[in-house]
């Protein structure tokens, strides 16, 4: 029995080793990865869109109109809130406004910002009422904020994580690592989707205004408080789902130049 | 400050450590494939079969020889392997953990009995370390066994 030991070249040794490929393999799964999140999140995305879309208003006000928030106190009998029914009363009265339930309510918050929750509960933080001292500059947040309903946005925005939540959870879920990626990239698409509808309820709130006031000058004063608030960095705004004040400010203006003439 | 923080521990913290893993692990795993080439070179008198039959004559001293290792994967590559599951295919990342594992332990078998002239019946074995737990790292036995033999000194392979 003759035994031959011959020594194999180098490519043969590492023909399983599959080394250096981890680069490679790692730009494979980043194209497939975002290629399935885009996928999820437009699919969610649509049919997300076509339920709402089923949902009339009357449904949501049934659905979701004895709904209470866990912030909500017993009894709002703020002043701030009392000035803000008013106004919304005011605002009530164009036609446009879809049909809820509308509710103010008061969130004890010092950064301002607003909310819309299903079935027509407004929520603003105490932060931004006690900045606002002019009636057109909340008007316009409220104004804003039906824009929201008017646009279908909280539920939409609801179905939306909702879905995702659960599409994420199943395809990322109890990875280590990855379900920061699943993040990172919802982040990003959502931010896009988010902005549009952001300035499309900025539309609607300038055009509630100009209805009701015929003046949209003061809308200024609310977003030179938002910037003077605002301590993100600028590049920080690539994951929010917010524009910034300035650009909102600007795009604003132009949109309203457009609407004013035509009113 | 909060929303640095914030997007720092969301997003930095996992990224930076993907990355950080990537760079060592690639480091370790290059300076261990090189210690095995230099290692095979030196060992490559040793042969090795896996067939039972083996020269029966002028033996002078058999043993039964192993060698084991546990090797883990780095963070990056758990990682990488994680995204696989998701699409199936080759799991790449982990082919060069098994590589590494099977080369050493086989290394070290021989190494444990340098005098040897041949080894026969040769078994390789791998393990998965706390399988099935979902939080346990990441790691693999691999062991080799054998029989080693050493030959008369007039006889040589």
């Amino acid at each position: 029995m003759k035994i031959v030991n011959q020594k194999l070249d180098e490519k043969a040794s590492d023909v399983s080793s599959a080394r250096g490929t981890a680069l490679l393999e790692l730009r494979n799964l980043t194209v497939m990865v975002c290629l399935l999140a885009a996928g999820i999140f437009f699919g969610i995305g649509s049919v997300v869109d076509v339920l709402v879309s089923k949902i009339s208003f009357e449904t949501e006000v049934r659905l979701f109109g004895s709904m209470s928030l866990a912030i909500e106190k017993e009894k709002n009998e703020d002043i701030y809130i009392k000035r803000a029914e008013t106004i919304l009363e005011k605002l009530k009265k164009n036609s446009d406004i879809p049909p809820l339930n509308y509710r103010l309510v008061m969130i004890d918050i010092k950064e301002p910002n607003a909310f819309a929750f299903p079935g027509g509960t407004i929520g603003v933080t105490r932060g931004l009422m006690n900045q606002l001292n002019d009636d057109t500059a909340i008007a316009f947040v409220l104004g804003h904020e039906i824009g929201h309903f008017h646009n279908r946005d909280h539920l939409r925005g609801f179905g939306r994580s909702v879905g995702m939540a659960i599409a994420y959870g199943i395809i990322f879920g109890g990875r280590m690592g990855d379900s920061s990626i699943g993040n990172i990239l919802n982040l990003v698409l959502q931010r896009q989707y988010s902005r549009q509808q952001e300035d499309k309820a900025d539309q609607f709130g300038v055009e509630l205004v100009c209805r009701a006031y015929d003046n949209v000058e003061t809308i200024d004063k609310l977003f030179k408080i938002l910037e003077e608030q605002d301590k993100m960095p600028k590049w920080a705004y690539m994951f929010a789902t917010h524009p910034d004040p300035k650009s909102r400010v600007q795009k604003l203006k132009q949109y309203t130049k457009k609407s004013v003439t035509t009113f | 400050m909060e929303y640095y923080a914030d997007i720092i521990i969301n997003f930095g913290l996992p990224v930076g450590f993907i990355i950080l893993a990537m760079i060592t692990g690639s480091i370790l795993e290059n300076r261990h494939f090189k210690n095995i080439e230099k290692r095979e070179a030196d060992q490559h008198r040793i042969s090795i079969l896996t067939t039972r039959e083996y020269p029966k004559e002028n033996i002078a001293e058999t043993r039964m020889v192993s060698g084991s290792v546990v090797v883990s994967v780095d963070y990056f590559k758990r990682f990488l392997a994680s995204l696989r599951n998701i699409f199936g295919g080759e799991v790449s990342s982990y082919c060069s953990l098994l590589d590494r594992g099977r080369r050493e332990a086989i290394l070290r078998m021989k190494e444990q009995w340098s005098d040897a002239d041949l080894i026969v019946h040769l078994r390789v074995e791998t393990s998965s370390i706390s399988k099935g737990n979902k939080k346990s790292i990441g790691s693999t036995e691999v062991l080799a066994y054998g029989t080693g033999i050493r030959f008369e000194k007039q006889q040589k392979l």
